[in-house]
């Protein structure tokens, strides 16, 4: 007799364990699909949490259930989905500080939490029920981790098959919030790709209309040959230079460098450009020029940016060149055909960059042409760009190679170019490079925008 | 890039060391905004310590520069070793900002 009871309660036991072992069977084979179902919603945020919440609350069998998110900026929990009826107003109205409520209790310990009875609790925090009518008996509230920390919680509210919560229901609720916040942390990163990649795209669409707003016409003449070359170190840059045609056979060539790089840098530098076109229309006096552009620019900088620049106007009825310079790196003059050849920096007056003193009246200094003359501008972008050793390439290898190469202002062009790539092999640019060289030649020679 | 800010009766002084870059020229810029919004007269930034400042950084000085100017105040700079007094020479940058080869030097001439 006693045989055949002990029997019978054995056989409740492992009835018992084999309906244990089952459940965790099934909660594991529903992780599984939970897995692939959240996945394959990655790529929108509502749609991932919507479906989130409704498998939590198949999972858990409860009556409803909320996500929470931590606002970075705030350190507050904010509710992202509540579903049931109640839902939807509770989205708009509540905020939770850290700390606040059963889910804030969570989010500021990063541990599970079982509330087997809120109204035993006295972390429950009851504001929302009672604005949204919902009764809110027992809570089952687990943190949303990603690499250990903690990016929101997750709860369910009501079990409907049992009066309350367990911490039997515990591991198979944190399973599953780990997968959802995987999941959460792959929208992020995703969307984070996205955005990037519209940026790219904006700044392609910017680097050509930089492109464009640089001149496409550039004198070649007999008489006046120019050439220039312009390599941002980012998609867009501060550097600029420009080629006036005037009246009277008057030619300006004009360089410039913005402070800073990269965007702000590029907006500044299409300000510059534009208010240089529209003060070159009015007078050739690159002094009297810069001081008027200076006026506008003073007004139109912001957070102290400038730009150094340097003009030349060269007018070929009078064989005269006119030369301003505010702040500029000194242009190179070269000749040589002269004995010995002439390389000579053009130190010109002592006038700061464009931008920051409105009154100042910039000076011009006028001196004649002669034949085989020519002018190289260039943006510390070269003289500044630096060797895997951590050398500068400097003024003075700038002129020994100008020294050995000059012949034509595009081989002058080209073989600086040349050098300085050769010279900062396996760095990366620095800082935006321009260079720019205008030779009076008064006889053939050719030049090309390379 | 590493700043200290010390006070001196009502001057302000900025000790920076390291660079003073793009990347890091934001911080300095805060800073030296929030004292000027607090309506210090009287700015004296440090170079002693600075190894380069690259165009970004002197915009941030500009800046600075330019609110005290409007809120009649005055920034001075001193310290300045050679290669970044050669970036202010060539920029021509040396006649816009008072320059003072010691702090002593700057805190006698902002004391008048």
């Amino acid at each position: 007799m006693q045989e055949t009871k002990d029997l019978q309660k054995q056989n409740r036991r492992l009835r018992r364990q084999c309906e244990l072992q089952q459940e965790r069977l099934d909660n594991y084979k529903n992780l599984i699909r939970i897995n692939s179902v959240i996945n394959s919603a990655c790529n929108n945020l509502d749609k991932l949490l919507n479906i989130i919440m409704r498998t939590a609350e198949k999972v858990m069998h409860a009556q409803t259930s909320s996500l929470m998110l931590i606002d970075e900026q705030t350190g507050e929990l904010v509710f992202q989905v509540a579903r049931g009826s109640k839902g939807k107003s509770i989205k708009q109205k509540f905020r939770l500080k850290m700390g606040q409520g059963i889910a804030g209790w969570v989010a500021k310990e990063g541990k599970a939490v079982v509330v087997p009875d809120t109204d035993k609790d006295p972390r429950f925090y009851s504001k929302p029920d009672k604005q949204s009518g919902f009764k809110t008996r027992s809570i089952i509230c687990v943190p949303l981790k990603v690499r250990n920390k903690t990016i929101g919680v997750l709860q369910a509210l009501n079990p409907l098959r049992k009066p309350s919560f367990s911490r039997r229901d515990l591991p198979m609720f944190r399973a599953f919030s780990n997968i959802a916040a995987v999941a959460i942390e792959n929208y992020k990163v995703q969307d984070y790709r996205i955005r990037q990649q519209r940026i790219e795209d904006e700044l392609a669409i910017a680097q050509k209309i930089q492109e464009n707003i640089l001149p496409q016409n550039i004198p070649s003449s007999s008489v006046l040959r120019c050439c220039a070359k312009n390599l941002p170190a980012r998609m867009v840059g501060g550097d600029l230079y420009d080629f006036i045609f005037l009246k009277d056979n008057h030619i300006g060539v004009a360089i410039g460098d913005v402070s800073g790089k990269g965007v702000p840098a590029a907006l500044f530098m299409v300000a510059m450009i534009n208010n240089l076109r529209f003060f070159a229309q009015t007078t050739s006096d690159p002094g009297e020029i810069f001081t008027q552009v200076n006026k506008l620019l003073c007004e139109e900088s912001t957070l102290g940016m400038f730009v150094t620049a340097a003009m030349f106007m060269f007018d070929l009825n009078k064989k005269t060149v006119s030369y301003a310079n505010a702040g500029h790196l000194p242009p190179l003059r070269i000749n040589q055909r002269s004995t010995p050849p002439l390389q000579q920096w053009m130190q010109g007056a002592k006038e700061p960059p464009l931008g920051i003193l409105p009154t100042i009246k910039y000076t011009t200094r006028e001196f004649p042409l002669d034949e085989g003359d020519m002018f190289l501008l260039y943006t510390d972008g070269i003289t500044e760009a630096r060797s895997s050793h951590n050398n500068e390439f400097g003024s003075g290898r700038l002129k020994k190679l100008i020294g050995k190469k000059a012949v034509t202002p595009a081989q002058v062009v080209e073989s600086i170019m040349e050098t300085v790539e050769t010279f900062s092999k396996n760095v990366d640019q620095h800082d935006d490079i321009t260079l720019v060289c205008a030779g009076y030649m008064n006889h053939g020679a050719g030049c090309d925008n390379i | 890039m590493h700043i200290q800010i010390k006070e001196q009766g009502d001057i302000v002084i900025f000790q920076i060391e390291g660079e003073i870059d793009l990347y890091n020229s934001p911080g300095l810029r805060q800073q030296l905004t929030s004292r000027i919004n607090k309506g210090s007269k009287k700015i004296l930034v440090d170079f002693s310590n600075v190894k380069y400042i690259d165009s970004s950084g002197l915009a941030t000085l500009i800046e600075g520069l330019q609110k005290m100017n409007r809120q009649k105040g005055r920034m001075m700079l001193c310290c300045l070793n050679q290669s970044i007094m050669d970036i202010f020479e060539v920029a021509r940058l040396d006649d816009v900002f008072n320059i003072y080869n010691t702090a002593e030097e700057a805190l006698d001439d902002m004391a008048k």
